[in-house]
């Protein structure tokens, strides 16, 4: 049809600017490494720095791809950062009392049943999945308060050497911390793009109508979905332990801004107005770039931020300026 | 979902929740002083919920609203002591007008999801009050007359309340029975037909921006006010009570719209539940359970608050 | 074959205050096209959900394949073959035309690890559009679709699913001459392969030339079934409105040699070529008709004269009693005197969760206050004019208080024709005005446009049913690839020669 060539040779012309809008975060984020690694370029580009970096987004990583699972399927879940700090709390609470491959397993067990109930709440009750873990965040915050204020707030004794080993050991010099998080994504990136329910909820998120007539069973979806981010921030929570040594009811709070960041980031990337596992990455490692850094820059935390929601901010205009164009290449002509 | 429940659940259990008190705590609990002091607390979250109302009406999110409370306490305890007072306030809200005009930029003219724009912007002023309090409180040189603005009362009843209550009535009334209330429920119904009526989606959703910037700053002003100092962790808490308060208000009357009468049935509930709870003396970790329970338990009862 | 693949009878359906269907026998044979018309309101859709198990059947007995089915469910309804395809589609937006099409149904897995097999899929998909003989690649994404691939896609996917009976809801609104065509080339292939069609529509030529029996419902009922010789028009709008035919189209007045120009056009053309050196004028009095095929241009018109359009001119001027008129926003053209009624009116043309008096006031806010100040709403004033317009166009409500959402399609129409008529504008454009809607209230358009132009309004109308554009216009522009090509008027305006005009060259 020689109107939709004529289109889309004044898009070519703007092929740069489209170019910059799908991998703008890609872009984004090698300028990033190249800044740093001008300004810094004795300790920055080496591979003990970037391990340095994937070590700590290891524990974001795993929270974000629980995130991801559940915004996939248009479900907020506002309670992970709650659930981190519970599975934290509770971890560090058992392991003085109880070995590890069986405290561990309970947490998890506890934190995924959490998801369940969010899940519950949010498929049966009718409430919206904001509300419902609004709801269920401040009951944990509660909960992780009254079960750390036998100790003065902070738990960090009788955990057991060899559980500290988890958070802060290394195998061919890469952290293990690293390998679950590189092992959670790839679970999970498989998952969602090539078993059947993965793709189902995204059919569920991307329209729940077709959904429902397909007969894809929604609600056991995001039941199913909400357990799983429950159970993902529940392990962050556990490695969070393994790697401080300490729990306190406030430890997972940060994680919460920081996963939305992350996997909206990833959504900018790529695939754009998708949520997805591989944005997810990427969004994520933009964050650890920055927190990495800024930190060898010696610039405040504090100023970290800033530049945390401006590069939000620039990567979701880009990515949603490209949206604008490539939806008036397709629209009808008329 | 039985129709009288929807409209009244949420009074329903208010009225309960008011009446489990009164027979707790019969003569604290239902005692005049009580009931103001509910007020006095609930006041600033009045203040901030109607303007988040707005915003929540026209469709968008503003998850940024705590930390413009906390920038313009900080803001405003740090100018204090160099100008006058009223200049020092004209100035902080006018700062909120900008927030609000970049909230609503990248929102309804660039078009992106507001929940992220205002989590950025959030962030951002986040990270700007921590660097430029250094993390301490600013409380030096805090005029009297400023303070007063907050702690003062009036026949018994304390300014914020009669603040609070002007705000509901003049946005309960512009916001129900003006045109301009009409343009907001047109554009957050149908932002598409509302252009094809002649009304600008953009600029009335920009305009509900900056009325969620500027009483959060307001806000965050009075609270500064009240602590006499500008700390920068104040507004914490307000986001989710908030938030909480106006999808109550969305589960009473009209099942599941925002409105700002229902905002003010949201902020009573949590006012009455917090001070029953803490006139119970029940340690501040259990009141978290409970208001948490309550509230998904209120919304569900109401069959509501479906689709955030 | 003449075996039946579906028989209902005495099926009666009843909401509390109405009588949705009552008694209404309706039979399918295997490789048949049936068609269901009727006006809005007279039972289609509740008929069609009760086939797909959404609503129970109060009294009556269904018959699929062989089976008498107490309780039919969504589930079984699918099982059972039955397949809906509607207005919505429902397809995926993030899926490709593969996806979309197995959605529901199994994926191809590995065997040892449940991972889908990819190519698999795309072969037998692939396999699936060459027997249908679409030619659409099935890796391509689904929103670079247009809507009539996108609805052949919606087929491919009942098909893929063993569906028996596909049940079509007005597939044909959004489509040109030649997609109907395509589509209806699909529909009677499939029918020869033995699926069953039941075909909604309101487009009576495209019933007749399709279907093989028509079945009318009227206030629930079933009032005929047509079929082979029986079909005749006028017999099938008898059956639909019921009663005596009458005329649609009210007598035409000759135009009066005095009047003023409300619109000029020159050369107007846009940046991206939709619009290529446009020149036309409308004068007061005159119902002017604006057609073409889908994406000639017509709409882009619309948009673009009443400030709707960000797309940006190369050259041309407009104006508007005399004066030079710059579209820049819609609030602009109000206020110049200009209205449109939009071609969606659910989703352009109303808030459907406000009040009828709401919208009818929406445009016009500033007149409807109390002081200019206060800009507080007028009560007594907004609901006065209200029921003034609901008087004068008949719209029925139960009150000016009620949702538009509750309103029939014909009477939403007419609220938004409310509302600009409210504000008397020198310039009306009505974009489709009649789609979707039943017979009567279309006739009642009809009359008001032609009262409407004798009052001295100056009228666009745009639609693509030639009937109602020979019958209603003065004359008629017909427009291709963005250019004016043809105006026809007097004995030359009738409706077949309004289409040869679309297709020439």
């Amino acid at each position: 049809m020689p109107r939709q060539r004529k289109l889309l040779i004044a898009l070519d012309t703007k092929a740069v600017w489209i170019m910059f809008g799908r991998f703008g975060t890609l872009i984004g984020l090698f300028l990033l490494v190249a800044v740093f690694t001008t300004l810094k370029p004795a300790i920055f580009p080496t591979p003990r720095n970037f391990l340095n970096i994937l070590n700590q987004i290891s524990l974001l990583g795993i929270c974000s791809t629980g995130l991801t699972i559940c915004l996939v399927m248009n479900e907020f879940d506002l309670s992970i950062g709650a659930i981190a700090t519970l599975g934290a709390v509770l971890t560090a609470g058992f392991l003085p009392n109880m070995n590890p491959a069986l405290a561990v397993p309970i947490v998890l067990v506890i934190c995924a049943g959490i998801g369940l109930v969010n899940g519950l709440v949010i498929t049966t009750l009718g409430v919206s999945s904001f509300m419902a873990t609004l709801g269920s965040m401040t009951i944990l915050t509660g909960f992780s308060y009254w079960y750390t204020s036998g100790s003065g707030s902070i738990l960090y004794s009788g955990i057991p050497k060899g559980f500290l080993i988890i958070g802060k050991g290394t195998f061919l010099h890469i952290p293990y911390l690293v390998f679950f998080m590189i092992g959670v994504l790839v679970l999970l990136h498989l998952f969602l793009n090539h078993t059947s329910t993965g793709r189902h909820m995204y059919a569920v998120g991307g329209n729940p109508e077709a959904a429902r007539f397909g007969g894809i069973p929604i609600r056991k979806l995001k039941v199913l979905g909400f357990m799983t981010s429950g159970f993902l921030a529940g392990l962050t929570g556990v490695l969070l332990v393994a790697r401080l040594g300490l729990a306190e009811p406030t430890i997972g709070d940060r994680f919460l801004f920081d996963a939305f960041t992350a996997v909206f980031l990833g959504a900018a990337s790529i695939k754009i107005g998708q949520f997805h596992i591989i944005g997810t990455l990427i969004g994520v490692l933009i964050m650890g770039t920055l927190f990495n850094g800024f930190t060898l820059l010696d610039v405040p935390y504090h100023l970290q931020l800033v530049a945390q929601g401006a590069i939000l901010i620039a990567a979701v205009t880009a990515a949603g300026l490209w949206k604008g164009f490539f939806r008036q290449k397709r629209q009808r002509v008329d | 979902m039985n129709p009288i429940l929807s409209r009244y659940g949420i009074i329903a259990v208010l009225l309960l929740l008011f009446t489990i008190f009164s027979i707790l705590r019969p003569g604290i609990f239902p005692s005049v002083g009580n009931l103001i002091t509910i007020f006095k607390q609930i006041a600033l979250l009045g203040i901030i919920s109607t303007g988040l109302t707005v915003c929540l009406i026209l469709g968008d999110f503003d998850l940024s609203i705590a930390a413009v409370a906390t920038w313009s306490g900080v803001l405003v305890a740090s100018l204090l002591p160099l100008i006058n007072m009223w200049v020092a306030i004209v100035a902080v809200l006018s700062m909120a007008v900008g927030v609000g005009l970049v909230n609503g930029f990248f929102s309804a003219m660039v078009g992106i999801s507001p929940f992220i724009v205002t989590l950025a912007v959030q962030t951002m002023l986040r990270g700007l009050t921590l660097w430029y309090t250094g993390g301490y409180s600013l409380y030096s040189d805090i005029p009297r007359a400023f303070v007063n603005l907050a702690r003062g009362t009036f026949l018994s009843v304390p300014y914020l309340v009669y603040y609070m209550l002007f705000i509901f009535l003049v946005f309960y009334t512009v916001i129900n029975h003006s045109s301009f209330g009409k343009k907001v429920y047109a554009v957050g119904g149908n932002p598409i037909a509302s252009r094809y009526s002649g009304i600008s989606a953009v600029r009335t959703r920009l305009v509900g921006f900056m009325i969620s910037s500027v009483l959060a700053s307001l806000t965050g002003i009075l609270l500064a006010a009240r602590l006499s100092s500008g700390q920068p962790r104040a507004g914490e808490g307000l986001l989710l009570n908030a938030f909480a308060a106006v999808f109550l208000g969305a589960a009473t009357f009209h099942g599941g719209r925002f409105h700002v009468a229902g905002t003010l049935v949201g902020v009573l509930f949590i006012g009455v539940l917090n001070n029953g709870l803490v006139i119970l003396g029940i340690p501040f970790y259990l009141q978290y359970v409970i208001q948490g329970t309550v509230l998904v338990l209120a919304i569900a009862a109401s069959g509501v608050a479906r689709k955030a | 074959m003449n075996k039946l693949i579906m028989d209902l009878r005495g099926i009666t359906k009843t909401f509390p205050g109405t009588v949705a269907l009552q008694d209404v026998d309706f039979d399918l044979r295997i490789g048949e096209i049936h068609a269901l018309v009727g006006q809005n309101g007279a039972g289609k859709s509740t008929l069609v959900k009760v086939l797909a198990g959404i609503y129970a059947k109060d009294k009556g007995k269904i018959v699929i394949g062989d089976r008498p089915i107490d309780h039919l469910t969504p589930r079984k309804s699918h099982d059972l073959g039955m397949r809906f395809i509607h207005q919505e589609l429902n397809l995926v937006p993030q899926f490709n035309v593969a996806e979309n099409i197995v959605l529901g149904d199994p994926y191809p897995l590995r065997k040892k690890i449940r991972f889908i097999r990819w190519q698999a899929l795309n072969a037998h998909v692939r396999n699936l559009l060459e027997n249908l003989g679409i030619s659409i690649d099935p890796k391509r994404s689904v929103q670079e679709l247009t809507v009539a691939e996108q609805w052949m896609v919606a087929i491919a996917r009942a098909l893929y699913s063993q569906g028996k009976v596909l049940v079509m809801d007005e597939p044909t609104s959004s489509l040109t001459r030649k997609e109907v065509q395509e589509l209806f080339h699909l529909v009677r292939s499939l029918a020869a392969r033995g699926t069953s069609v039941i075909y909604i529509s309101h487009r009576l030529e495209e019933v007749f030339e399709l279907a093989q029996r028509i079945t009318v419902l009227k206030d629930g009922r079933k009032v005929g079934t047509l079929s082979g010789a029986d079909v005749d028009l006028s017999k099938l709008v008898q059956l639909i409105v019921g009663g005596k035919p009458q005329d649609l189209f009210p007598a035409k007045e000759p135009g009066e040699e005095e009047r003023e120009t409300v619109l000029e056009i020159e050369g107007l053309t846009t940046v991206d070529r939709r619009l290529q050196n446009v020149t036309l004028s409308i004068r007061e009095g005159e119902v002017v008709g604006l057609t073409g095929l889908l994406g000639a241009g017509q709409s882009v018109l619309a948009d673009i004269l009443f400030g709707a359009s960000r797309v940006r001119f190369q050259g041309g001027k407009i104006r508007v009693n005399g004066k030079s008129y710059m579209p820049r926003s819609t609030h602009r053209a109000i206020t110049r005197g200009i209205a449109l009624v939009p071609e969606e009116r659910r989703s352009q043309g109303l808030v459907t969760e406000m009040k009828l008096w709401e919208n009818i006031i929406l445009p016009s806010l500033g007149q409807f206050v109390l002081d200019p100040i206060s800009r507080l709403i007028h009560y007594r004033r907004s609901l006065a004019e209200s029921k003034r317009q609901m008087t004068l166009l008949h719209i029925q409500a139960t009150s000016p208080h009620q949702q538009v959402r509750y309103l029939s399609g014909g009477n939403q129409q007419k609220v938004v024709l409310a509302k600009w008529l409210l504000r008397t504008p020198r310039l009306l454009i009505l974009n489709e005005p009649t789609r979707g809607i039943d017979v009567s209230t279309k006739a009642e358009i009809y009359r008001l446009v032609r009262e409407l132009a004798a009052s001295g309004n100056a009228i666009l109308f745009i639609s693509s049913e030639v009937e109602e554009l020979a019958g209603v216009c003065n004359r008629v522009l017909i427009m291709r690839k963005g250019c004016l090509v043809t105006e026809l008027e007097d004995t030359n305006l009738t409706p077949s020669k309004v289409m040869e005009c679309c297709y020439e060259g």
